[in-house]
Parts: C-alpha cells; sequence; structure tokens
C-alpha cells in the first residue's frame, strides 16, 4: 500500500521547518501568555487584574470581591485550563504517535470512557457511603475514582493486547473500542439508577468544564499532569522512529516495548487526570496536533512542546468563549471545543478520505 | 556472523527448523531461494526482530544479549517495505538514522547517503508522494546514514537488506547492489535477501539456497546456481545459461557494459 497525501502544497523544505518550528514555540509561548492575561481579565464579573495590580502596587488591599474573583475563581480555573489543555494536546500526539494513525486519541481507546465510569460511579454511588467518609474525601471523590477508572481501563487494555511483552497495535485498538463500550454500558446502567440532582450533575460533568476548578483540583491533577506532560517530552525519537513501523525503530536502536508502555503510562496519567477534574473536553487531542504539523511538519521533537503550549493556549480560548458567549451563565466548554473541533475532524477524515482510502 | 540452529515458530508453525547461517565481513551473502521457503524471516531472525530460538552473533557478541542502541550501532536494516504514518519529508526521514546511529552530528550524511542512492536534490520532498522505488531508496539512505562507515573500531559493521531491489527499475537495481559491494569492499558484511537470480549470480559473494525453512545449500554463485538447484528447489526444468530458441529479446544484468 503506497500512502499518497498531497501535501505537496503546504510542506515546507525540512531544513525549515525545524527553524519554523522554533520559532513557533516561541510565537506559541507569547500566546499562551496573552490569551493567559485575557484568560484572567475577561468573566462576568467586574473585577479587573489592573486594578488588582494598582492595588497590589500602592500596598492596598484587593477588595474581598476582586480576591475573591481573581484568586479563587480565575487563577484556579486559569491554571487548570494550561494543565487540561496541555495533557489533552500530548495525549494526542502520543497516542497518535504510538498507532501511527493521525486520528487516535485517547477517547478512542477507551481511557475517556473509563474515567468517565469512574467519574460517574462516584457521583452516584458516591451518595450511599456513610456520611463520614464522605466528608472525608470531599469532592475529590469524583476525581480520584475518575483517574482510577481512566487508569484501570489502560491497565485492562494492556493485559488483553499484550503477548509475551509485544503489544499489537491492532488488538489494542479493537480491545480499547471493546472497553469503551463496556464502561459505557456500565455508566449507562448507573445513570438509569440516578436521581434528578445525579442527573444534572452528570450532564454538565459529561459535556466538560473548568467551571468547578478549585485549588485542591488543581493540586490533585498538577502533579499527575506535569510528570505526564514532561516525561511525553522524552519520548519523541521513539515516536519519530515508530512512524516508520515497529520494527524499524527496533533496527534503529529504539526500545520500542519499554517506550510503549512508557507511551501508554504517559498517556493514562495525562488524560485519567484531565477528564477527572474536566470531564469530557474533545477534540483539542486530534485539532491540535494536527494543525501543528500542517505548520511545522511531523518531527516528534517540537510537536510535542509545541502541542502543550497550543493545546493550553486553545482550551482557554474555548473557555473564554463558553464564559462570555451565554454571560452570566456559561456553556460547557466541551460543547465549545466540539464545535470548534468536530468540523477540523471531519475535514480531516474527507482528505484523507479521498487520498488514503481510510 | 554466525547463526546456528535457528529455530522460529510463528502460530506454532514452524517455519524454520534449526537453520545454520555463516556470512563474512567483505562479502555480500545473498540469501535466495522459492517464496515462502523462510528467507525473509531468517533474515528477520538474524536482525534480532523476530524471537528464535538457537543463537545468533554479531561480531563474536550474542544478539539477544545486545540492548537495541547496541545492535543498531553495529547493523542497519532494510525492510522489504516501509510505510511512514506521518507527512515526513523525504530529509527528515534519512536524518532519523543519523540521530540514532554512531555517526551522530556529522549533519552532511543525510545529504551524501540520498546521493549515494541517486536521490540528490530529494531531501525537501514529500516522501509520501513519491514512488514505491524512490521510497525504498529513501529508506536505504536512512539505514546508510546509520552505519556510514562500513567499520569501527576496527570491527566490521552489518547491512541486512531484505529484498531491496524488488521495486527498482533496472538502473537503479544496480545502485543500489553497487552500493552493498561498496559497503562490502570497506569491510563491511552484507546480507541481502534476493529474488533475482542474475543479479545475485552478479554481486554475490556467496549465495544461501533456502527451502521448506531449511538451508538447502550454499556456495558461490558458480557453484550453487546450476539446473540441480533450479529443479530441486524451484521446481522447474530450466537450463541454466541458455539462449532461448525462440526470438524473444531477454534483458541479463551480466550484460552490463
Amino acid at each position: 500500500m503506497t500512502l499518497v497525501m498531497d501535501h505537496d502544497g503546504l510542506t515546507v523544505p525540512a531544513r525549515d521547518r525545524r527553524t519554523t518550528a522554533r520559532r513557533v514555540t516561541l510565537a506559541l509561548l507569547l500566546l499562551l501568555g496573552l490569551t493567559s492575561i485575557l484568560s484572567i481579565s475577561v468573566g462576568a464579573s467586574e473585577a479587573s487584574v489592573r486594578a488588582a495590580i494598582v492595588d497590589l502596587v500602592n500596598g492596598r488591599e484587593m477588595s474581598d470581591l476582586d480576591r475573591i474573583v481573581l484568586w479563587d475563581i480565575r487563577l484556579p480555573r486559569l491554571t487548570m485550563g494550561v494543565l487540561v489543555g496541555a495533557a489533552l494536546a500530548v495525549s494526542g500526539v502520543v497516542m497518535q504517535g504510538l498507532f501511527r494513525n493521525p486520528l487516535a486519541d485517547p477517547g478512542i481507546v477507551g481511557i475517556s470512557a473509563g474515567a468517565g465510569l469512574g467519574a460517574i460511579s462516584a457521583i452516584i454511588l458516591g451518595a450511599y457511603l456513610p456520611a463520614t467518609i464522605l466528608a472525608w474525601v470531599g469532592n475529590g471523590l469524583v476525581a480520584v475514582a475518575a483517574f482510577l477508572g481512566g487508569w484501570t481501563s489502560v491497565l485492562l487494555l494492556y493485559r488483553v493486547s499484550t503477548r509475551r511483552g509485544q503489544t499489537s497495535v491492532a488488538t489494542m485498538l479493537l480491545a480499547g473500542i471493546a472497553l469503551g463500550a463496556l464502561s459505557g454500558a456500565v455508566s449507562g446502567v448507573l445513570i438509569y439508577m440516578a436521581d434528578d440532582q445525579q442527573l444534572r450533575d452528570l450532564t454538565f460533568w459529561g459535556m466538560g468544564s473548568l467551571a468547578g476548578a478549585t485549588w485542591t483540583k488543581v493540586i490533585t491533577a498538577a502533579p499527575i499532569i506535569l510528570i505526564s506532560v514532561i516525561v511525553a517530552q522524552f519520548l519523541a525519537r521513539a515516536l519519530n522512529g515508530m512512524a516508520m513501523g515497529e520494527a524499524v525503530a527496533h533496527h534503529m536502536g529504539i526500545p520500542v516495548q519499554r517506550s510503549k508502555n512508557t507511551a501508554i503510562l504517559a498517556v493514562a496519567g495525562a488524560t485519567g487526570a484531565a477528564v477527572a477534574v474536566s470531564g469530557g473536553i474533545g477534540f483539542i487531542g486530534i485539532v491540535v496536533p494536527h494543525l501543528l504539523r500542517l505548520a511545522t511538519g511531523p518531527d516528534h521533537h517540537r510537536l510535542l512542546m509545541n502541542s502543550a503550549l497550543l493545546g493550553a493556549s486553545l482550551l482557554l480560548c474555548a473557555d473564554m468563549i463558553s464564559r462570555l458567549i451565554v454571560a452570566p451563565a456559561e456553556l460547557p466548554i466541551g460543547i465549545v471545543t466540539a464545535i470548534l473541533g468536530a468540523p477540523v475532524f471531519l475535514w480531516i477524515l474527507l482528505r484523507r478520505h479521498g487520498t488514503m482510502g481510510m | 556472523m554466525k547463526a546456528r540452529n535457528i529455530c522460529v515458530k510463528l502460530r506454532r508453525k514452524e517455519i524454520l527448523h534449526g537453520v545454520d547461517f555463516d556470512a563474512e565481513p567483505g562479502k555480500v551473502t545473498a540469501i535466495i531461494g522459492p517464496n515462502g521457503s523462510g528467507k525473509s524471516t531468517l533474515l528477520k531472525a538474524l536482525s534480532g526482530e523476530i524471537q528464535a530460538s538457537g543463537h545468533v552473533s554479531l561480531n563474536g557478541r550474542d544478539i539477544s544479549g545486545l540492548k537495541p542502541w547496541q545492535l543498531a550501532a553495529m547493523r542497519g536494516v532494510l525492510p522489504q517495505a516501509s510505510t511512514v504514518a506521518f507527512p515526513f519529508t523525504v530529509m527528515e526521514i534519512v536524518r532519523l538514522g543519523l540521530a540514532n546511529g554512531l555517526a551522530a552530528g556529522d549533519d552532511s550524511l543525510p545529504s551524501k547517503a540520498l546521493a549515494h542512492v541517486d536521490l540528490a536534490g530529494f531531501e525537501d520532498r514529500s516522501y509520501q508522494n513519491l514512488s514505491g522505488g524512490e521510497q525504498q531508496r529513501v529508506q536505504l539512505a536512512r539505514v546508510l546514514t546509520q552505519v556510514w562507515e562500513a567499520t569501527y573500531n576496527n570491527q566490521p559493521r552489518w547491512l541486512l537488506l531484505d529484498e531491496p531491489v524488488a521495486s527498482l527499475d533496472i538502473a537503479h537495481q544496480f545502485t543500489v547492489l553497487g552500493v552493498a559491494r561498496e559497503f562490502a569492499a570497506q569491510g563491511g558484511g552484507v546480507v541481502v535477501v534476493m529474488h533475482d537470480l542474475n543479479l545475485t549470480a552478479m554481486f554475490a559473494d556467496q549465495v544461501c539456497v533456502m527451502s521448506d525453512g531449511a538451508v538447502w545449500g550454499s556456495g558461490t554463485p558458480a557453484t550453487i546456481l546450476n539446473n540441480h538447484t533450479m529443479r530441486q528447489v524451484y521446481g522447474i526444468d530450466l537450463p541454466i545459461s541458455t539462449v532461448p530458441t525462440a526470438q524473444v529479446p531477454f534483458i541479463l544484468p551480466q550484460a552490463m557494459q
């Protein structure tokens, strides 16, 4: 099979692409700074960053309202947006490299569904827990359960698709679909048991949102996401090699099995933690890597870093839209990313359909 | 390179039954045989790509005890066909060999390797838009970049090529096998799976004939390529070195001037 993709109009010379990629990194850093400032400045409340800084410089106390809006609402939300955006985009890059398919995404191999099952279980079954335990685990219950659910599905997936230390990517994809369906079915049974209030919670969690961001949640998710995203940066060489096939990667001196294990764990960590704190935010993992591949090529050395930066910026933008479009109410961010992302996804499919028969 | 008692089982079916194989540095060793005789499987066992019982040693070291990067420094492998998942440029692919081999650092190697396989000026082309034969030569350039010097620390390096000329036009078949010969002339070892018996006769120093997952025989092209081999291994009555009686044109690479 010969893969023919009409990229000539878009392909920039290789050496130039490396320089471009470096410039893009700088541009994305600037963009992230800009979107961060915007994100913390806009919102339903009149609280203003400038007033707060002026207060700070002049040694005056911030007003209570300003402090609550900025410190307790917008800043954790900003931090969470950056973390989740980076986690989702980097998970996308790593999964796509692992599966050698630009449409692969943690959502596809059932990791998000598994994390979702964990969260749904916590929301519905948590009500049956003794009040003392409930008070002790508090709001973190959903987060921990979602993370455990994502983790369990990766471990199960790995058990099913690995034979004698060799993971078959095809088996893993199919097993992922089966696991996703199973998680979905069990979630369905649980939802059937839910009461009205729980259904409401579930619906909003499922659509994805950064609205519930608190410092507690940020602190729960940050270490896992940071470690996963940083570990992923070291997979660039392995993912480049595996793009030629696992055998070629092995011949090139890449420890294929170990790299695959690392990649799977990094994805599980990043996706599990992101789903736990923000629900089902889709398409970031597909759209971001795709745009960057068009701009600077598929070399993972820059792609991983640039995806983290662009993912963070894009999620912050989506979050701003979700806050402003129906202010003072807000739209779940998952809806915004789906509206922005689904057409891009379809566009990729269409282009591939014409040229690759896939 | 020495391989002793190689057995390979895939899905409980034994593909190779106790194969012994030797190749010497400075020589081109060809593996030939009918479809399904186990040529590619033997090459995969030699490269460490698939698990095999028995022993394969490279420069006196058992390959099962070597880490992937140690193996990569000793030998480059060109598989039969390579599909690439993303729209890499030719240069980006050839550079992959650079990043992993011991030649790391010499930025001029990828372009030299491309010129070597007659693809100078293809650096910025999109790999996925190339023809099958051009893609195959890009992959060879990547492998050459990985093991650019045929010897390293007085140890030979190895090129393992799986049907490198299968999708090439006749001129580039000469280019690629010429590269293999040159590598051997510089002291490296070349093991190459071949289908074309004429080219094998021209370019190989040693020929190993596989049949039904075992070595049927081996020797120099002059001794092993004979009517008996054709009948026993390929099952056809085809006298070699015989001019056809009918008036059809025939193109023999041996006639190259």
